[in-house]
């Protein structure tokens, strides 16, 4: 036993070192393309009622392609033998023809005869005893008849260069058959003239050939005949239902074979027998390796926008899921900024609005200011939420057909910008100005509270035009000097609620108390106001479906926009349904 | 040994053609269809009504996974025929295949374009092998006589019989066009009507139909056309106003018989939409209009504008493109606050009137494209407007239709107006519906106006 084990062991490590040494590691994926100058298909129905079929193809092959080693042959759903399948490449037989794994039908194995590049090939492929191909004729206008159904054989477009094939398909009908009795179908998708050539055989058996310059191997074309049932047997027209696809196995079996495990315990002759069928095998799969094709990583795309562009800084922290607390704040600067409210004071947020009220205030700055008109805070929490809820819905519906991903680069891009122009700026006065500016994308900025500190720690800031707004109480001291510098108003990407100003003298204040109040009031004034943020936020979010996050003071989280509506497709996309011709028609 | 039984359990890859899957959950049922072209790469349409593209590998994966494949028999199958590691192909297979079911789940509420993660590229800039939808006019025959009708026909147009658009159903089919909308004239007069529904039912196809429901007051047709797989209808309702209805249509009593097909078609379940074309006639009505749809319980409202064909051509009531915003933003906020769904159809010259302002989506021109129509003797033209034929779909080669000059030159927005050409929203708009732009001039935009 032992002696048996230490032989068994010694064949494993023969073969494995055989394969190491004889076949090397799995090629790339082949590049096939050709081109075929000429594509012949012949159709024979027996008397018998079963089918033989005649491939006759040239082949051109690619001068920069491999070389054509494997010919998958597709075949009819019925039956069929390998046995029965026999092909020449060039007059010399085919060497080895098995099942395929690629197409429902045959491979044929050129091995040493594969037509390489640049080279052509004739290439002829015989197939006979297809049964279950003839079915009952479903036309009202002939009794007794049945029919045949035929595609021939394609191949992929991808490895398909014919520009100009002469193309060929002939349906013989089964002797018997009178002239006056056979029937054509109109082929499918052919691109030549649907009347074929009509005629007979020398042993008179009636035909039909069609014939186009303009087709080519990579199409699906469908032919049919029909012809009396009567010359064929009965029990070789299937019953109706056709057209469920069923796989039929080759009668026969490819590459199977079987391993005795007895017989690795007998003579030398039978262990180089074993020996040669698996190394048959593993020179299979490498072959099998070769054939693969070039892996594409799938993409599934569709037809739509880009950017939505235009969306209030507000409206893009919405969207890039921003705390809400911070969007609150967000807006009460705007409102701010617009000279529409005056805070009267600070803890808790204690708001005047102006009168009259400016024009164009957004919906949600509407909103926010009848919320903070509220005596009672929970009144107030819930006028609130309801500006945030259709703040958000509002977002989403805006969104409708654009790309998340990139309209939120876009305004990232915006933020990155504004901050940029706030710290090129040389002088103080300017800095200001940029600041006050660019204060609604600047404020989207998670580390808006380090950089403002950064930027204004170094000497004093000229304190914006609203700053007595925001600062209830607050005198400019005798000491400050005046100052001051207008910018024009935005404009381009992204949209500014601050507009144009007029040039005045304004006081200044060290930066650092500059920079501590704006961090003060960027940081949770406006939620100060609205008590419990993570119940104002799960009250929102009940509404608008997704789960935000709480804020903390390092800015993190989010809050994810989207969702929410029962409306599909007022979608930017292109799709069947809503870009659709006038007269109407999609669904 | 695994090895030698490996192609035992092995699943054969789709090939090209057009496969139909039936999905049924809670929300109702769904028709989806995959197609796959000659070159490996396919569509998926759900319900006809969204469309995403899939490159070869997708299709392959889409198709294993809507046939509820075992995912293992699945990968080992697409790992016979890429050169790629399973591990890799497994990761991409399950993310397809999530991808795959948001998308065929539409009651979700998800937006394909913005919370699926798809790529995306520019509308209108498919290559195609055929349309998505193809719309089949059966008759020229009509029991109203609208003054707009943009048919450019005679009414006793040469009809097919049944059996021939049985074989253009066929056709439909083979040419891997998933949708069919029935139209005319007024198709409801074919008395085969039903026979041609069930039919394009029985081969796979969705079918709408276009009809100004007045042969639906009879609620055992109607019932008939649900029964036999129709899968959605489209009512043409030109006024809340029965005279400003009738006069439009030039009918006496049609506004009664279309209202009573339009609550049959309500009461009966049917995917459902209402079609409004907006003229001087009946555009200041709008409000009133949009109200009587609400209260007749229309889930889905559309609006048109003219189209210049036909009548249409020479009624000049017909809305300049410029007057149209304010009356989408009217409809818009009132489907909104009733909780319909508003379609706009009309292409316009996006420097009168941008759709996707006002959310609508956007809106091109799709004849030769998306849609195209066959005529009642079987001749295909562009869209249902554009009365030039381009081959007959039995006896033609569809290559030579699909690829006729004029379809080209549709397709490829050859002939845009030359003001066009340097506009910053040439991709989305193309120029507008080719039939207006006699009509009109255009003002390129160069600047963004979002």
């Amino acid at each position: 036993m032992v002696k048996s084990i230490n032989k068994f062991s010694a064949l494993v490590l023969l073969l494995v070192l055989a394969a190491a040494l004889f076949f090397p590691a799995p090629a790339s994926a082949q590049t096939y393309r050709f081109s075929l100058s000429t594509y012949e298909v012949e159709a024979y129905l027996e008397k018998d009622g079963s089918l033989t079929l005649r491939y006759y193809m040239v082949f051109e092959n690619d001068t920069s392609a491999d070389p054509i080693d494997f010919i998958d042959l597709g075949l009819p759903y019925a039956k069929y033998s390998l046995k029965n399948i026999s092909g020449t490449v060039n007059g010399q037989n085919i060497p080895k023809i098995g099942s395929s794994a690629y197409v429902h039908g045959a491979e044929l194995a050129l091995q040493d005869l594969a037509i390489k590049p640049g080279q052509s090939g004739t290439v002829i492929a015989t197939v006979t005893g297809i049964t279950g191909v003839l079915f009952p004729y479903d036309q009202s206008d002939r009794q007794d008849y049945a029919n045949f159904q035929f595609s021939p054989n394609t191949f992929g477009a991808e490895f398909d260069r014919s520009t100009a094939t002469k193309y060929r398909l002939t349906i013989v009908l089964p002797p018997g058959v009178g002239v006056n009795d056979g029937v054509y179908y109109r082929p499918s998708g052919w691109p030549g003239s649907d009347t074929p050539e009509a005629s007979t055989t020398q042993d008179g058996r009636v035909y039909y050939s069609w014939y186009s310059e303009k087709a080519n191997v990579h199409s699906n074309y469908n032919f049919g005949v029909a012809f009396p049932a009567s010359v064929v047997p009965a029990s070789a027209i299937s019953s109706k239902d056709k057209y469920t696809q069923q796989e039929q196995k080759p009668s026969s079996g490819s590459s199977g074979f079987s391993i005795d495990p007895g017989a690795v315990f007998c003579c030398g002759g039978s262990l180089i027998f074993i020996a040669f069928i698996v190394l048959s095998i593993f020179k299979g799969i490498k072959d099998h390796e070769k054939r693969k094709m070039a892996y594409m990583p799938p993409k599934i795309s569709i037809e739509g926008q880009g950017i939505k562009r235009g969306l209030t800084a507000v409206e893009a922290g919405i969207l890039m899921e921003e705390p809400l607390d911070k969007i609150l704040t967000m807006i009460m600067f705007g409102l701010l900024k617009k000279e529409a409210i005056t805070i009267t004071r600070k803890e808790p947020l204690t708001i005047k609005a102006s009168e009259p009220l400016p024009e164009g205030l957004y919906d949600y700055e509407k909103g926010f200011i009848q919320a903070f008109l509220k005596d009672s805070l929970p009144d107030r929490k819930r006028a609130l939420q309801t500006t945030i809820i259709d703040l958000v819905n509002s977002v989403t519906a805006k969104m409708k057909g654009f790309s998340k991903a990139e309209t939120v680069a876009y305004y990232k891009d915006i933020i990155t910008r504004a901050w940029k122009a706030v710290t090129d700026a040389q002088t103080p006065e300017i800095k200001s100005a940029q600041y006050d500016h660019t204060l609604e994308w600047t404020m989207l900025d998670k580390n808006f509270n380090t950089k403002t500190e950064e930027t204004f720690s170094g000497g004093p800031v000229i304190v914006p035009v609203w700053w007595p707004r925001y600062n209830p109480g607050w005198q400019p001291s005798p000491q400050t000097s005046g100052g001051g510098l207008s910018l024009p108003a935005s404009s381009g990407s992204g949209t500014s609620s601050g507009g144009s100003r007029p040039s005045l003298s304004l006081p200044n204040i060290p930066g650092s108390d500059f920079a501590a109040s704006m961090i003060h009031g960027a940081s949770g004034l406006a939620a100060g106001a609205i008590g419990d943020l993570t119940g104002f936020t799960s009250a929102v979010t009940s509404k608008t479906n997704p789960i935000p996050t709480v804020s903390v003071s390092s800015g993190s989280g989010g809050f994810r926009g989207g969702g929410g509506g029962g409306h599909s497709c007022a979608c930017a996309c292109a799709c069947a349904g809503c870009a659709c011709a006038c007269a109407g028609g999609g669904r | 040994m695994s090895i030698i039984l490996s192609h035992k359990n092995a699943l054969p890859p789709a090939k090209p053609g057009l496969y139909q899957f039936d999905l049924t959950d809670n929300d109702g049922k769904s028709r989806v269809h995959l197609r796959l072209d000659e070159d490996g790469s396919g569509l998926l349409v759900v319900n006809a009504s969204r469309v995403v593209h899939l490159n070869p590998t997708a299709v392959q994966m889409a198709y294993f996974h809507l046939s509820k494949a075992a995912e293992k028999d699945a990968v080992r199958t697409l790992g016979k025929l890429y050169k790629a590691p399973k591990s890799q192909i497994s990761t991409d297979y399950a993310r397809i295949s999530a991808q795959v079911d948001a998308l065929v789940d539409e009651q979700s509420g998800l937006c394909p374009v913005c919370d699926l993660g798809l790529d995306k590229h520019m509308p209108f800039s498919a290559t195609l092998s055929a349309p998505y939808r193809m719309d089949l006019a059966l008759t020229y025959r009509c029991n109203n006589s609208c003054a707009h009708c943009y048919n450019a026909r005679p009414r006793n147009y040469p009809e097919l019989d049944t059996n021939a658009w049985k074989e253009i159903l066929d056709r439909v089919w083979e040419l891997r066009i998933p949708h069919v909308v029935f139209t005319g004239g007024e198709p409801t007069l074919r008395a085969d009507l039903v026979e041609l529904v069930a039919y394009a039912q029985d081969l796979g196809l969705v079918t709408g139909l276009n009809t100004n429901a007045r042969c639906l007051a009879d609620s055992a047709l109607m019932r008939s056309l649900v029964e036999a797989g129709l899968d959605h209808v489209q009512i043409t309702v030109e006024s809340h106003n029965p005279a400003v209805h009738n006069h439009m249509v030039r009918a006496a009593g049609a506004w009664d018989e279309t209202v009573a097909g339009l609550r049959n078609a309500v009461g009966s379940g049917i995917y459902l939409m209402t079609n409004t074309t907006l003229l001087r006639d009946n555009a200041e009505d709008l409000e009133a209009i949009l109200n009587f749809l609400a209260e007749e319980k229309v889930p889905t409202v559309g609006l048109n504008a003219l189209i210049y064909s036909g009548h249409g051509a020479t009624v000049n009531t017909g809305l300049a493109e410029a007057d149209l915003p304010p009356l989408l933003e009217l409809a818009s906020r009132l489907t909104r606050q009733h909780n319909q769904r508003l379609i706009w159809y009309t292409p316009t010259q996006y420097c009168h009137f941008n759709p996707i302002l006002l959310s609508l989506g956007i809106k091109g021109c799709t004849a030769a494209l998306y849609n195209m129509c066959v005529e009642p003797d079987g001749q295909v033209i562009p869209c249902q407007s554009y009365y030039e034929p381009l081959g007959h779909i039995l006896d033609d080669a569809w290559a030579d239709i699909w690829n006729h000059p004029l379809s080209l030159e549709l397709r490829e927005r050859k002939n845009i107006p030359e003001g066009c050409r340097h506009c910053d929203f040439l991709v989305e708009c193309g120029g507008g519906c080719p039939l207006a732009r006699a009509h009109q001039s255009v003002h390129p935009i160069t600047a963004d106006i979002y």
